[in-house]
């Protein structure tokens, strides 16, 4: 874990919902694909990826040693498919604790989505990732 | 009428999935973290096979929320991943009013597998009704 990456802000890049993804995010639930609302966790760290914030590669996680902590959203306005919007991501902390298995880092990493065309707040997603020693 | 501590607002058994959806909803998430659709790789990193993702759960909890009360009055949504889930194990996934407070109801979440594994704990606030 690179413990420097702590309070890094991305450069924001620009994200509009996708219903071919969608349809995927739902069909792999084995939800209905129901595509009249965006999914409200639709909007997901993972996009990010490819787009610019790298986070396993920039915080120095290998993907064999990473787990999945946990999520949280804040929804603070409607999404249409037709949206675009703001992506921000910061690395808000990291911390290291001893595990019983060895050292283990949590990066708590938010997620701020704005509608480009009115600059409204949509959404709050926060990832907390791990690596184990 | 506006819930009380101790409603239940969901109790559903989720069916498992299988290693196609699990696939699937890595590539509907953009995922490529072959933990999730490379035996091999799973293995290495120390489980049995691939894994559920966690916010695949996350996801069933904010739809059954949406189902249940409206999407438009999602608030939040706070889910911890604590233990690893498997293709076709099944989830029961669980959310119970703890209490309302400025118009919000907010409720505790759970995720178990038939054994009573607990997979992942949480919390949500969805708006009361207007």
């Amino acid at each position: 874990m690179r413990m420097e990456m702590a309070g890094h802000v991305y450069p924001p890049f620009l994200l509009r919902p996708d219903k071919a993804l969608a349809a995927k995010f739902l069909s792999g639930q084995g939800a209905a694909v129901d595509l009249d609302r965006v999914p409200p966790t639709y909007l997901i760290f993972l996009r990010a990826e490819s787009r610019g914030a790298n986070l396993f590669a920039d915080l120095g996680i290998p993907r064999q040693k990473a787990l999945h902590g946990g999520q949280r959203y804040e929804w603070r306005a409607a999404l249409d498919w037709d949206d675009d919007l703001d992506v921000t991501v910061t690395v808000e902390k990291i911390t290291e604790r001893a595990g019983r298995g060895g050292r283990i880092w949590f990066a708590d990493v938010a997620f701020d989505y704005v509608r480009v065309a009115d600059g409204v707040p949509v959404l709050r997603e926060i990832t907390r990732l791990i690596e184990r020693e | 009428m506006d819930p009380t501590a101790g409603d239940v607002v969901f109790e559903t058994i989720v069916p498992g999935a299988d290693r196609s959806r699990i696939a699937e909803f890595s590539a509907g998430t953009e995922d490529p973290n072959p933990i999730h659709t490379d035996e091999a790789f799973a293995r290495a990193a120390g489980f049995p096979t691939v894994l559920q993702q966690g916010p695949m759960t996350t996801a069933h909890f904010a739809r059954l929320l949406a189902e249940t009360v409206g999407p438009e009055r999602l608030r939040w949504l706070d889910v911890t991943f604590t233990a690893p889930v498997y293709p076709d194990e099944a989830l029961t996934l669980t959310a119970v009013v703890a209490g309302v407070r400025d118009r919000i109801v907010t409720c505790t979440l759970r995720a178990a597998k038939a054994d009573g594994t607990a997979t992942a704990k949480g919390e949500a606030g969805f708006a009361t009704q207007a």
